[in-house]
């Protein structure tokens, strides 16, 4: 089960507020690529995951990923907090102040709304793993984005380090996978899906 | 930075290593080095949230409540 502590991960104290720039880093709260899709990901996934060290990798990352939605949704709430009304038509965001005013609501950059269809649960373990690896490459790849069109320091110091940990769940994917591999039937990865008909998972 | 600042950044910092670990050690379990670096940040963390938690404010969901209801207290970490 999950408890809170009254802090985040990394701080997050911005001073100037940009709705422009809001508007671009909510992709990383509810777009397709963002801190939701990938704890959902890792969380949907560890349920079927017959590698119990695995399991709990998938159940760890996806733990560190909601700090890391609440890293983003902090990040937002300060860029569009007490803005005036000029701010608002001015950085076009009268779109989404209309339906939300200053509230926090799960969406890309584009508007489009958040959607279980951004990511798989395959339950086979080779398959998950390679689609969480791809995924932690996604949002390193959004947070690089991000970076090029911000100059804000106060902005640049949490995204460089979210960018950071993709890199870091990247590398512990790649390990998990070659510990599933090294488990299999070392003539054919594929004779069978380890997650299917496999039997006690914790008689290892 | 207060004394009261100085210690959470302090408990920031070694739960940070302490969660860099943590999944170093879920895919290397029998690393002897990341297994002692872990302890000790542990340690260091378990007294500093003590102690935190004695002087200022709750941390953890299941922590000290002896200043009474501080939990949702302003300002909270997101604002």
């Amino acid at each position: 089960m999950w408890s809170y502590e009254r802090r985040l991960q990394y701080p997050v104290k911005i001073k100037q507020t940009n709705a422009k720039l809001a508007q671009v880093i909510i992709s990383q709260f509810g777009g397709p690529d963002g801190e939701l899709a990938a704890s959902m990901r890792y969380f949907s996934q560890k349920f079927s995951m017959n590698n119990p060290r695995v399991s709990g990798l998938l159940n760890d990352i996806a733990t560190e990923e909601l700090a890391h939605l609440e890293m983003v949704g902090t990040i937002v709430h300060q860029l569009t907090r007490d803005l005036s009304i000029e701010e608002i038509k001015a950085s076009g965001f009268d779109k989404y102040y209309v339906d939300h005013t200053e509230g926090l609501w799960l969406q890309s950059a584009g508007g489009v709304p958040f959607t279980a269809t951004y990511y798989q649960s395959k339950g086979d373990p080779i398959t998950d793993l390679t689609e969480d690896m791809a995924a932690e490459q996604k949002a390193r790849s959004t947070y690089e984005n991000i970076l090029r069109l911000v100059d804000d320091p106060d902005i640049l110091d949490p995204i460089r380090f979210l960018r950071q940990r993709e890199i870091v769940h990247f590398q512990r994917f790649g390990e998990g996978l070659r510990i599933i591999t090294d488990e299999l039937d070392a003539k054919n990865f594929y004779a069978f899906n380890m997650e299917f008909n496999a039997g006690d998972p914790c008689s290892c | 930075m207060s004394e009261k600042e100085k210690l959470f950044h302090m408990i920031e910092q070694v739960s940070f290593g302490m969660d860099e670990l943590r999944l170093f050690l879920d895919t290397h379990p029998y690393d002897a080095n990341a297994l002692s670096m872990y302890q000790k940040l542990e340690e260091s963390r378990k007294r500093a949230v003590a102690e935190y938690e004695e002087k200022y404010d709750m941390i953890c969901g299941y922590g000290v409540a002896d200043h009474g209801w501080n939990w949702n207290q302003c300002p909270q970490p997101w604002m």
